[in-house]
């Protein structure tokens, strides 16, 4: 096998967000391979076919890899999972309370009162489960903090959608309502949950497939 | 040779980098060199350890330029020289006990 389709296989069996430098490396470390092979009197493409065989097979290889960039990134997505929480959180059910136009509805509706209640129970699991992911993610047994961070992740875009909708129809039913801090609040919230949810599902596929 | 090298590794290359940073195919030309050829690694699987040793804070690394080319260059930190000592302790203390047991 040649060096470029041994990297071309390796970046195939990498997850996406992780396999930059990864790939950078291992070029640079075949390339060296190789030409200490050539300079020992081998054939290019024997020494090309020697490197690869020195760094090893992908499969073992790229499995180590993602297994070791999983924890990093899980890491990493947990403290996006946390700021999502913290983001809707906050401006949504603290802010508005107090600074926002009341809602339009002089006794609520009940399909608004159940899709409240629904976010805030949502939200409530969602930050506890990213708050455990964090808290395991920084011990010894951070490979489990994946499987819990992506049902927190789960329930911030489900807890989004919910959230979302409450805003819509808020919106829709006072007109006096300055609608743009709402939207660009919601738009920015959904973004960073489905950043966090779409972060551990791309950088966990290959520690969940072969893990 | 490279079973008995699992669990060892990252004290390995821990001592590797003990000399001078080194990017990875040095370190496994350097551990090659220092065993005589008997540790033999496939040669990817040190860049997971080197990832994780990174992600304990033990060594750190940055792009450099090495005879021209981009490498990613590894080196202790101050925490990696601490857990170096520790681990060579212990590692001493292992061998002797071996030593007198199976000789």
């Amino acid at each position: 096998m040649t060096i470029d389709a041994y990297l071309a296989e390796l970046e195939r069996s990498l997850p996406r967000f992780s396999r930059r430098r990864i790939l950078a490396e291992a070029q640079e470390h075949l390339r060296d391979s190789a030409a200490t092979h050539r300079a020992a009197g081998v054939s290019p493409p024997a020494a090309e076919a020697a490197a690869v065989d020195d760094f090893g097979p992908v499969e073992i290889v790229a499995r180590r890899l993602a297994a070791e960039r999983a924890i990093r990134d899980t890491r990493i997505s947990t403290l996006v999972a946390l700021g999502a929480v913290a983001f809707f959180v906050f401006p949504l059910y603290v802010v508005p309370e107090n600074s926002l136009p009341p809602a339009p509805w002089v006794e609520k509706p009940r399909d608004i009162f159940v899709l409240q209640m629904l976010s805030v129970a949502i939200w409530l699991a969602a930050g506890a489960l990213a708050a455990v992911s964090a808290a395991i993610a920084w011990t010894r047994w951070s490979r489990l903090a994946a499987p819990v961070l992506v049902t927190a992740s789960a329930a911030i875009a489900g807890a989004s959608a919910v959230v979302a909708a409450i805003g819509v129809r808020w919106v829709e039913l006072t007109p006096a309502t300055p609608n743009w801090p709402l939207a660009a609040g919601l738009a920015l919230g959904c973004l960073l949950a489905c950043v966090a949810a779409a972060s551990w599902a791309l950088a966990h596929r290959q520690l969940l497939v072969q893990d | 040779m490279r079973d008995a090298l699992k669990g060892h590794v990252d004290l390995l290359l821990l001592s590797a980098l003990d000399e001078k940073p080194a990017h990875g195919y040095e370190l496994v030309e350097t551990l090659r060199a220092r065993s005589e050829g008997a540790f033999d690694l496939a040669e990817g699987t040190v860049y997971p350890s080197l990832y994780r040793l990174e992600r304990r804070g033990l060594v750190a690394s940055g792009w450099d330029t090495v005879s021209g080319r981009r490498r990613r260059v590894y080196r202790l930190t101050k925490n990696g020289r601490g857990r170096l000592q520790e681990e060579r302790s212990k590692w001493h203390a292992f061998a002797r006990a071996m030593e007198a047991v199976v000789t």
